[in-house]
């Protein structure tokens, strides 16, 4: 290019960021565009970044061609706005404009040209008043600052300055890029009235890097006035906050740096304009009403300094109050919950309404208080993710590591045959598909392997030493995947946070325990993930939708508009690596777990079918995976289950019923828990249905409708089996992040309405928030009776397992005690109470012959009662009140047998010898 | 500052080989079981993450996670199946790839 003064040639690009957030801008935001677009050298790449307006983004996209478009993905505000606009700028040099200003003809080759000079860091250029009125005659021109204007007291010519007025202002990209960029705790947030962050940045970047600004008034531009800035109000608000302002920058860089250009300003061109208003023959000097506005001003911004020197509430001037008072009352909060385990829990005295009949007074305390805590920081003051993530992470340590703390042992008698299968490999050094027990572990030993990995790799005895925590930290994984499942769907923070907090106390069912189900699900909900936000086709009218939230998800995403007719992202995703990832996760699953894979199968199925997935071959490639695995290696174990899965295949009446405890021979306190589990996913499907329903009738459905698709494909499970009387259980957890999300739209709408009506909202969705918390507890610690392992009872089994020889015979009741975590391949076992209705039967009419039977055909047979089956069998009515202990009765007394063990509750008894 | 981003972008390897030495070595538990953790449940998926485009910190967080857990469980099933399953096996074959992962990314840059 040419400059037009020297004519000598200046080789630089140059970007232009205009950052818009309203549509109340649109004609000056059109104006500005095309007035850049006019400059003729050096042709400027225009950017234009959309600060968080969706409506925004459509219109600029369709409505102005030829230029790049980005969003602001951080911070709502102009900093980080600007910042999104650096990120894809290509230019050696960027200039900004606001979007109410219009650059004037030679505008940027004048900036430009002042860059010739090595050590300019940066060119500011005039801006003039365009009052879309007239001016107020009390309006000072040295306070044009305040309309975001060049004013009397700055240099006339070209000059060094220490910062540069935001509508005008241009730098070098790698100084700009090397000093952070904006520091997006400052800077205005929609049309309040802070600033300064440009101030901040000049001061910062001639500090850390040396060089000068350079202010160039031949470069001028030309700012929007609107009338609602020429008043009185706006003129002392504004002088207010710009002392606010000052003193945040005052803090951040010091005193003398930041109020330098201040004092002089202050001590010469202020008392000049006075004494010029209050001098009779000089009535151009603007008069008395002049002189009270300048004073006012002076006074206004004293203020605001004063204020926020004297009470600094954050480096933000108008930033939300009270954050520290959030993370104060969460610390609160975990000490309550911490005091917990200072008082005595006599677990010893649980009743079948489990850890809800022991837990002390402090613990749901805590409890209360961080459901009050949440509710009041996402719905009324609409805290941060940080906060709001705080309150999760807290809400789950209460629900999910309290039990294992307590207890000092894992939970769930499950847990132990798990931590048996990782124990055969680490001995074994791989898998017997030959085994007779638990055979489907050795066909899907993903999990095992992996925790073989960490058990081996680690050198600790075995994984009971870690597997107390496992509840929390599956519960903990899924945090992630689950607010990125939830972000896919919608932008409003409310939402997703009541959505978290919903999914958390719905899931009720337990399935977090040291399982290969547990670990499959965290994958599960992360290819979710990945494929909802990288996968997923939407119809063309929510496609700008669309665009938007992928561009918000993918700083720095440039779109080059046409006239709406280039809508793909430039820097298109490299889905092929997303697709590795989706294929490498969901192969991680098929070798985990059973049911999971097809699960997901159903899920991009389910896609597919409503024309949302955009890769049919991913679900044929994860279908071939899923399937091929079960036939490679999981066929010995599906002809063994063939019968049953027959048997319940297209019957999804009985599946369901299958699923539910017999209310009629449970314990009275079940029936409450029962009542309560049901009611609990009753009333979270109930809102999710009035959630689908709204989202239905709005213009979000296009948005919506994948999840109200993956609700609903986990169902197709029902049609399948009734997977061991559980499927009911899983399908509502595979939906269950979508079921938070439809339910959460319902309690967390947009803050619209009178305070009076705000309140009222808030309290009823408190109210129900509480009463489904309430039903969390009693459905998940209701069943704490039968998961609770007692330490002496798991102690017993340890030494029984050192005392049976191999190849003897385990036989219990039923399969609720601690067993086969250790050595499980050298012995076998039988539950006569799951065994053949025979078996059962008899061993409940004449328990002491029927058992001997039972056991003489080994060498060595150990009969087991214990504390947990008793619990177990108790509670779900499967031998009538008193029953287990009348069969432990006789065959204590009984002749036949002899005692090998008693310790902890746990009776072990052989044949005796007859020897 | 050459050197050290040229240990941050190795560090996945580093992380890996340092598990499969303290393993070799039988450290104590505690700093065998941190290493093991980052070697399997953080280094393979840091190693892979410049093939992912997002810039979304919390996404390839949870990738670099996901696909840590993923090619562990891939390596110790495929260990397992040929009976040659131990934690020092796994990890070194971890490393291995990491290692060739960061390779790939170097080539590539």
């Amino acid at each position: 290019m040419t400059t037009p003064d020297t004519g000598r040639a200046v080789s630089v690009s140059v970007s232009v960021v205009i950052c818009t957030y309203t549509e109340a801008r649109w004609d000056t935001l059109v104006a500005a565009v095309r007035s850049v677009q006019l400059q003729d050298q050096p042709t400027p790449e225009v950017i234009v970044v959309i600060d968080h307006n969706e409506a925004l983004f459509d219109r600029v996209r369709l409505e102005i061609s030829g230029i790049k478009m980005t969003v602001n993905t951080g911070r709502r505000g102009l900093s980080a706005a600007r910042n999104a606009g650096v990120a894809v700028a290509t230019g050696d040099i960027v200039a900004f404009l606001d979007d109410d200003a219009g650059a004037e003809d030679g505008w940027l080759p004048r900036l430009v040209e002042t860059y010739r000079d090595g050590d300019v860091l940066g060119v500011g250029g005039s801006v003039a008043p365009g009052w879309t009125g007239t001016r107020p005659r009390w309006f000072p021109p040295e306070f044009d600052w305040v309309v975001g204007c060049s004013y009397h007291g700055m240099p006339e010519t070209r000059a060094p300055v220490r910062n540069f007025i935001g509508a005008n202002m241009s730098f070098r990209r790698a100084a700009l890029v090397a000093s952070g960029g904006f520091d997006s705790e400052l800077g205005p947030v929609g049309a309040n009235a802070t600033g300064c962050d440009e101030t901040e940045l000049c001061i910062r970047m001639v500090g850390q890097g040396g060089g000068r600004l350079i202010y160039e008034p031949s470069a001028r531009v030309t700012h929007q006035v609107p009338a609602t800035r020429a008043t009185w109000r706006y003129f002392t608000r504004r002088c207010y906050h710009e002392g606010r302002s000052k003193a945040v920058v005052a803090r951040l860089v010091g005193q003398d740096q930041a109020l330098a250009s201040e004092r002089a300003y202050l001590r010469g061109v202020i008392p000049r304009r006075v004494v010029q208003c209050l001098t009779p023959t000089r009535r151009a000097g603007g008069g008395l009403t002049m002189a009270v506005a300048v004073v006012v001003g002076v006074v206004a911004a004293g203020l605001g300094y004063a204020t926020a020197t004297l009470a600094p509430r954050s480096r933000r001037a108008t930033v939300r109050p009270g954050s520290w008072r959030g993370w104060l009352g969460l610390a609160v909060i975990a000490a309550l919950w911490g005091s917990t385990f200072a008082w005595t829990v006599r677990l010893d005295r649980m009743t079948d309404l489990g850890l809800v009949s022991v837990m002390p007074v402090v613990y749901w305390v805590a409890v209360g208080l961080l459901t009050v805590s949440f509710w009041w920081w996402v719905r009324w003051r609409r805290a941060g993710p940080t906060l709001l993530a705080g309150h999760v992470v807290t809400l789950i340590a209460i629900m999910h590591a309290t039990p294992g703390i307590l207890y000092g042992t894992t939970r769930y008698s499950w847990s132990y045959k798990h931590v048996g299968i990782v124990d055969y490999i680490v001995t074994h050094h791989g898998v017997d598909r030959a085994m007779p027990n638990l055979t489907a572990y050795q066909d899907w030993p993903g999990f095992f392997g992996l925790n073989a990995l960490f058990v081996s790799g680690s050198g600790t005895a075995s994984a009971l030493s870690y597997t107390v925590w496992a509840p929390f930290v599956n519960e903990l994984l899924l945090l992630a995947p689950l607010v990125l499942i939830l972000r896919t769907f919608t932008a409003n923070r409310t939402v997703v946070w009541t959505a978290v907090w919903l999914f958390y106390l719905g899931n009720w069912i337990g399935q977090d325990y040291f399982s290969p189900q547990a670990f499959a699900y965290v994958l599960y909900i992360t290819a979710v993930a990945v494929v909802l936000r990288w996968f997923l086709r939407l119809p063309p009218a929510a496609r700008t939708r669309w665009a938007y939230g992928q561009f918000r998800l993918r700083e720095p995403a440039v779109l080059v508009t046409s006239g709406g007719a280039i809508v793909e992202p430039t820097a298109r995703p490299r889905t092929p690596a997303m697709y590795a990832v989706v294929v490498l996760v969901a192969t991680a699953i098929a070798v985990s777990h059973q049911l999971t894979p097809f699960m997901l199968v159903a899920a991009l199925g389910g896609l597919l079918v409503t024309r949302r997935l955009r890769s049919w071959s991913l679900l044929v490639v994860v279908t071939a995976i899923s399937v091929g695995w079960v036939l490679i290696w999981g066929l010995p174990f599906l002809h063994q289950q063939l019968p049953a899965v027959l048997q319940t295949l297209g019957h999804p009446f009985d599946n369901t019923s299958a699923s539910f405890i017999n209310l009629s021979v449970a314990s009275r306190d079940q029936v409450v828990v029962a009542y309560f589990d049901r009611a609990l996913t009753a009333a979270l499907c109930g809102l999710a249905l009035i959630g689908a329903w709204y989202a239905w009738r709005s213009a979000r459905w296009r948005r919506w409708q994948p999840a109200a698709c993956l609700t609903v494909t986990p169902v197709l499970a029902l049609f399948a089996s009734s997977y061991g009387t559980e499927v009911v259980y899983r399908i509502f957890l595979f939906g269950l992040p979508f079921v938070a999300l439809f339910a959460a739209s319902v309690l967390a709408p947009r803050p619209t309405g009178t305070r009076r009506r705000r309140i009222i909202r808030w309290v009823v969705g408190l109210g129900v928030v509480s009463a489904l918390t309430v039903s969390f507890f009693f459905s998940y610690y209701g069943k704490e009776r039968v998961n609770y392992m007692p330490a002496a009872e798991v102690s017993a089994m340890e030494r029984l397992y050192s005392l049976a020889p191999p190849g003897s015979l385990m036989i219990g009741a039923i399969d609720n005690t601690p067993w086969a975590f250790t050595h499980y391949a050298d012995y076998q076992y039988l539950w006569y109470l799951s065994d053949t209705a025979g078996v059962a039967k008899s061993v409940t009419t004449h328990p002491v012959s029927a058992l001997v039977d039972l056991m003489e055909p080994y060498p060595h047979a150990f009969l087991i009662f214990s504390p947990t089956d008793a619990a177990q069998i108790e509670m779900y009515g499967a031998l009538a009140p008193g029953q287990y202990q009348a069969i432990e009765r006789d065959v204590r007394s009984s002749p036949q047998f002899e005692t090998v063990l008693s310790q902890g509750g746990v009776l072990v008894v052989t044949l005796r010898s007859t020897q | 500052m050459r050197v050290m981003a040229g240990v941050r972008r190795d560090l996945p390897a580093l992380v890996a080989w340092a598990a499969v030495a303290v393993v070799a070595l039988q450290f104590p538990t505690p700093v065998r079981a941190v290493l093991v953790v980052a070697a399997s449940a953080w280094a393979p998926g840091a190693a892979l993450a410049w093939l992912l485009e997002s810039a979304d910190r919390l996404e390839r967080a949870v990738l670099t996670v996901a696909l840590s857990l993923g090619v562990a469980t891939l390596v110790a099933v495929v260990l397992s199946l040929i009976h040659v399953m131990t934690g020092l096996h796994a990890l070194a074959v971890l490393a291995v790839l990491s290692t060739v992962a960061v390779t790939f990314r170097e080539l590539r840059v």
